[in-house]
């Protein structure tokens, strides 16, 4: 099983998030929009990338439009590896969390 | 405001700033990270206009920038570092190929920067001058009318020089200028002389020349009468330390003798300056003697040189068209013929005037565009050898080429690497060059006669020149192979033992025969110059130039005891025999024109004959024959000789008693080669006069000893003139220096191109014995024997040198036939020299390829044949 840079988890998941709009600039609003800081979109290139690399991500390229200088964009979707280990991290975290929790309810022994 | 846009036309991005990105971040081709960023400008720009969004998109760009340059620099450098590896491990595994390569082209160089240093040198003449655009020398010509005009000379009437100045406002300056007509003068201060050399000028040579000057006020050093300008080298050896502006200085030629007094000193001459000078005296002086007065405002005397600068370059051709016409209305002279004159541009002077009345000897540019068109021939063939070895050698490489293919190098990526390898080769190559050149300088100086220092070779405009030839040298050999080796297929290449090398190429093939043809025409050229030279030294002159001592009379001190001291030289046992006389029969150039003679059968006929004069010792002395009647006798006046060809030309059967000159002819000398071989015999007329020379020919024996002798009786006799001699042998030599030169150049570069050519066949010879070592141990153990496997081996290259000569034959024989039509008495180009040539070549050729092919053939097969 491979881990995720939290930067890459994130960006998996908003991927997963924007469903069919999935592309750099809708990614960037959703970023910044759940984090409250700011994105570059270099910040989000690198891991887009990384996370196609490893095949847990795949794209296409749409028709060229006006507001983007003639050029296309390229539209980012999940694929089932991909999807497989957001729920690995997320059981992985949610195991951890649950412990956690658990020991801060009990009482403190003396 | 700017103009209003379309609607239709959203806002763009800043262009340079997109192309930038562009550049550095091509993500494959699609350009979507581009999009990205346009679609966010466009946000922006909707949001808070165009200038926020413009300078975003500049931030954004040029925060990425130093990261992407950084990421690409380190790919290519360590692309580079990987390329000098490479070379460096070819190089050295290949150390014999790569020395080959690299001493031919060295070598190669090396002639090439000397001969190139000699060329700037030579075109280079008088362009130090700062108005030289400005600055002509006047010809002139006289025409008759109704002909073509006659020989351009430079000797032109004083009065051209006022004129000039008086009628043309387009005129700045004219300066008249001379040589002193005994050159070298003696020039004393004080207990000190020395013999120099000298010119006459004007106060205006100063205005136009701008000869730095060191002291004294230029403006008016030689206005005055009695004024002499020094240069700095005269200044010390006369003066020494002391300042000689306003100093006394006395002047002796043979006639006059004078007082003069020191106006200013210059810098000495620079070597590439058409007017060499020790000292300049003023014209003023020689005006104020009244014997010069015919010179002077006469226009049938033409003694002087004159320059004028015009005030703009162009105004040349109209200048000399308003002179005509000047001349035309105002007839200054008597004469039938008009004067012509032509303005030559003062740059001309030096390569492009093969005139009469040159103040210096001056060079061709024919010569020098042959030594240029040799040196591009030397350099040529030594590229060839590399580019010849490089491609020869290349299934060693095609393993390497095969692997930066299949990592993902492109073609252009290959042909880049192979270029710079080229280049850098031919780099290390000039510095090797370089301190061969240096090395060659002193012998190269002496053979070309010029004084060329290693300033000269690293001087930097001159070096970024030899280092750009070199760069296209390295390009030019580099391209075929590149093209060559970047072309290889991987999958060929990398199979097994594919060996690619082809086993010949028509092109490889084609470019050793150039090579060889190139070395067997300039060695065709160098011998026949040589024969012909040796031909002129074996031919009979007429006249005996050995154990003659020639002892010049420069100052009138010396000239009055001249009779005294060749009754003196007489006296001693190491003398034969003595003679006053002007002219030497190496060379005698004084010259009547338009003489009416009266041929045996009446007829007057106009022609042209040489004279000078002598004394009744002078055929005694130069072992010239008399033809008929007899010698001059001791103090004879109103007595001539003449020579055959005179009586011939004059249509004379019994010239003795004839009249001439005043004079009655008394007898007929044999002809004899009184000019360079490139004249044929002239009439001559040898008239007694006191001469400003003494011959002395001297018995043969111990030379030093002699001269020592006559150096003592001189200098006993004589006191205002140091002493100073030549041997006539010495004069005779410098009849053909120009030709010696040319062939001595000629063959030692003929022998630097075979040289350099075999080099390259010893490459191709050993690589061919490499690529054969099986094949040639198969041979020996099935029984071929040594010799004749050497043979085997040797064969093709045979072939190609033998075409090559083919090629060369003709060229070679065209050009040495017109050569050879500059001589009156000529060799006859006969077979000989071509097939000399061509075995000279063979022979060596082979001998370098039996270097490798006996070697390799004399092997033990079981060496070659045991691997694997």
């Amino acid at each position: 099983m491979r881990l995720l840079s939290r930067s890459e988890e994130l960006v998996l998941l908003s991927v997963w998030n924007l469903q069919n709009e999935a592309s750099c600039l809708p990614i960037q609003r959703k970023l910044e929009e759940v984090t409250g800081r700011t994105w570059s979109l270099g910040s989000i290139f690198d891991p887009l990338e990384r996370l196609e690399r490893k095949r847990l991500l795949e794209s296409r390229l749409t028709e060229p439009t006006k507001e983007r200088g003639g050029r296309s964009k390229r539209v980012y979707r999940l694929t089932v590896p991909g999807r497989r280990a957001l729920h690995d991290l997320r059981s992985i975290q949610e195991a951890l969390w649950t412990e956690a929790l658990r020991l801060a309810s009990e009482p403190e022994k003396p | 405001m700017s103009a209003p846009r379309r609607p239709d036309r959203p806002l763009q991005p800043p262009r340079a700033a997109e192309w930038l990105l562009r550049r550095f971040f091509a993500d494959g081709g699609d350009f979507t990270h581009l999009g990205d960023f346009a679609e966010t400008f466009t946000a922006l720009a909707a949001e808070k206009g165009s200038g926020p969004a413009r300078r975003w998109y500049w931030r954004q760009v040029l925060r990425s920038l130093p990261g992407f340059a950084a990421n690409r620099l380190y790919w290519s450098l360590s692309m580079l570092r990987n390329y000098a590896v490479i070379t460096y491990r070819t190089i050295v595994k290949n150390a014999g190929y790569s020395l080959i390569s690299l001493l031919g082209l060295a070598v190669g160089l090396a002639a090439f920067i000397l001969i190139l240093a000699y060329v700037r040198f030579e075109t280079g003449h008088d362009r130090f001058f700062e108005r030289k655009d400005r600055i002509f020398r006047l010809l002139n010509a006289d025409v008759k009318p109704g002909e073509k005009p006659g020989e351009f000379e430079t000797w032109t009437p004083d009065p051209v020089a006022t004129l000039l100045k008086t009628e043309f406002p387009e005129v700045r300056h004219a300066a008249r200028v001379m040589r002193q007509f005994n050159d070298p003068a003696i020039l004393s201060y004080e207990d000190r002389s020395f013999s120099q050399s000298g010119l006459f000028a004007d106060q205006d040579f100063l205005e136009i020349f701008s000869f730095p000057f060191v002291r004294g006020d230029r403006s008016r050093a030689l206005a005055a009468p009695g004024s002499i300008v020094i240069t700095e080298e005269v200044a010390r050896k006369l003066y020494g330390g002391e300042d000689p502006v306003g100093k006394p200085l006395s002047y002796g030629v043979r006639r006059a003798k004078g007082d003069l007094t020191v106006t200013g000193v210059v810098r000495n001459a620079p070597a590439d300056s058409h007017l060499q000078f020790d000292y300049l005296l003023s014209v003023a002086t020689l005006e104020a003697d009244k014997s010069n007065a015919y010179m002077f405002k006469n226009w049938n005397v033409g003694n002087f040189t004159i320059y004028a600068e015009l005030a703009d370059p162009a105004g040349r051709k109209p200048l000399e068209e308003k002179f005509a016409s000047w001349i035309d209305r105002n007839r200054p002279s008597k004469t039938e013929a008009k004067l012509r004159f032509y303005l030559q541009p003062l740059t001309d002077i030096h390569l492009r005037s093969n005139i009469k009345g040159q103040l210096a000897t001056n060079n061709e540019i024919r010569t020098v565009s042959l030594f240029m068109a040799i040196a591009v021939l030397i350099l040529l063939i030594a590229a060839v050898n590399y580019t010849n070895l490089v491609t020869a050698r290349a299934s060693a490489r095609a393993r390497e080429i095969g692997v930066r293919k299949v990592t993902g190098a492109d073609r252009g990526q290959l042909a880049r690497q192979f270029l710079g390898e080229s280049v850098l080769f031919t780099g290390l190559a000039l510095a090797a060059a370089l301190a061969l050149a240096r090395l060659a300088l002193g012998r190269f100086n002496a053979v070309a006669g010029v004084a060329l220092g290693f300033r000269d070779l690293v001087d930097p405009s001159f070096i970024l020149l030899v280092a750009g030839v070199t760069l296209a040298v390295g390009l030019i050999t580099g391209a075929y192979p590149a093209l060559v080796l970047s072309s290889f297929q991987p999958s060929v290449v990398l199979k097994e033992h594919a060996a690619t090398g082809r086993k010949s190429s028509r092109l490889r093939d084609a470019l050793v025969v150039g090579q060889f043809a190139a070395s067997v025409a300039l060695l065709v050229c160098a011998l026949v110059v040589s024969v012909q030279l040796r031909y002129i030294g074996n031919r009979t002159l007429g006249y005996d130039r050995e154990h003659v001592v020639i002892i010049p009379i420069r100052e009138p001190g010396a000239a009055a005891m001249a009779d005294g001291l060749k009754a003196e030289l007489l006296r001693l046992p190491e003398v034969e025999s003595v003679s006053r006389t002007s002219g030497l029969p190496t060379n005698i150039r004084s010259r009547m024109i338009n003489q009416k003679l009266v041929t045996d059968q009446g007829e007057t006929i106009t022609t042209a004959y040489h004279f000078d004069y002598i004394d009744e010792n002078f055929i005694d002395v130069f072992r010239i024959e008399l033809a008929a009647g007899r010698n001059l006798s001791a103090g004879e006046e109103n007595a001539i000789l003449i020579n055959e060809e005179f009586a011939r030309t004059a249509g004379w059967k019994d010239p003795i008693g004839r009249e001439l000159h005043k004079a009655r002819v008394v007898g007929v000398v044999k002809d004899f080669h009184f000019q360079s071989f490139h004249s044929s015999i002239e009439p001559l007329a040898l008239i007694p006069l006191s001469g400003n020379m003494l011959a002395v020919r001297t018995r043969p024996g111990d030379v030093p000893a002699t001269i020592a002798r006559l150096r003592q009786v001189f200098e006993a006799n004589v006191r205002s003139q140091p002493w100073d001699f030549s041997f006539f042998d010495d004069e005779y030599d410098a009849l053909y220096r120009k030709e010696r030169r040319s062939g001595e150049i000629f063959g030692a570069f003929a022998a630097l191109a075979v040289f350099i050519a075999c080099l390259g066949l010893l490459g191709l010879a050993a690589f061919a014995v490499e690529r054969r070592t099986k094949e040639i141990g198969i041979r020996k153990v099935l029984g071929a024997s040594a010799p004749r496997l050497a043979a085997r081996l040797s064969r093709e290259f045979v072939g190609l040198v033998l075409l090559a000569n083919v090629i060369a034959w003709p060229v070679a024989y065209y050009a040495m036939s017109r050569w050879l039509r500059s001589f009156a008495y000529r060799i006859a180009l006969g077979p000989g020299v071509f097939v000399a040539a061509a075995l000279g070549v063979l022979l060596v050729a082979v001998l370098t390829v039996a270097t490798q092919t006996l070697r390799a053939a004399s092997a033990d097969p079981v060496d070659s044949l045991r691997c694997e």
